[in-house]
């Protein structure tokens, strides 16, 4: 796989690593669409949690192994991004019918209009090192975000 | 044995991407040759060639949304498995048993 620099897209800001837990699903959507209206990744941070629920409706985010990553697509994403947020207390996350334990999040933020590619490329890039089980280990090891980017770099020179 | 995959998503990004690279590790795990077509946002990737059907053992669909050029699979319906991308995603293993072993 190319070296893509995920770090375009993957903020410090965005990256929580001290959240105590959540009460459940929808506290994680208004949390992460904040966070990245802060960020300006999009301009309406209420849009995009529509944006979060609507992609529920068509298949489950939840993924098993303590992962769940729900995503949006609509306009009002301006630049395409990633939010990584890890919990001490793993909490009930309920997907389309599914659920189960989570304790790592991934929330993407995907460009409504085409024509972005290199960025879909990272976004899709890092869905491809999210189904490597390792990974998902590191991910409950890592202190600060410079070690998870060391790990997506881990996972990329490997496949 | 060799795979050959097609997987497809809603969004076209997260378990496209996710369910290929889960059936490419199971399959180098396993001895497995394999190559999955990606049909994502960005369009399709890695696409499968008369060659790589004619040579397949199995043909495995993980597709939430149609199939592109659906077309150059129909001599080969007799290879092809059926699942889904989540399902390939939490339960890696399914392509074992979609296979037969």
């Amino acid at each position: 796989m190319e070296k893509v620099d995920i770090t375009e897209v993957m903020l410090p800001e965005m990256t929580i690593l001290d959240r105590e837990t959540f009460s459940g699903k929808e506290e994680v959507f208004a949390f992460m669409s904040e966070k990245f209206a802060e960020n300006k990744i999009v301009t309406d941070a209420k849009k995009f949690e529509e944006a979060l629920y609507k992609r529920e409706e068509e298949g489950p985010t939840y993924i098993g192994n303590l992962l769940a990553i729900p995503h949006g697509i609509c306009d009002e994403v301006v630049r395409p991004g990633i939010g990584f947020c890890r919990v001490n207390t793993p909490f009930i996350y309920r997907s389309h019918g599914e659920e189960g334990e989570v304790k790592y999040i991934f929330t993407l933020a995907v460009v409504g209009e085409e024509g972005k590619m290199e960025h879909l490329r990272i976004l899709a890039s890092l869905a491809g090192i999210l189904a490597h089980d390792e990974f998902i280990e590191a991910l409950g090891k890592v202190e600060s975000y410079e070690e998870i980017i060391d790990e997506i770099n881990k996972v990329k020179e490997e496949v | 044995m060799y795979i050959v995959g097609v997987t497809s998503c809603a969004t076209g990004i997260a378990h496209t991407y996710m369910a290929a690279e889960a059936i490419k590790k199971i399959c180098k795990k396993n001895g497995h040759k394999a190559k999955v077509e990606t049909q994502g946002a960005m369009g399709l990737e890695n696409q499968l060639s008369s060659k790589d059907l004619e040579a397949a053992d199995c043909i495995i669909f993980a597709n939430d949304v149609k199939i592109t050029k659906a077309e150059r699979f129909d001599a080969y319906k007799d290879k092809i498995k059926q699942t889904s991308p989540h399902e390939v995603i939490k339960n890696p293993e399914i392509i074992l048993q979609l296979i037969g072993q």
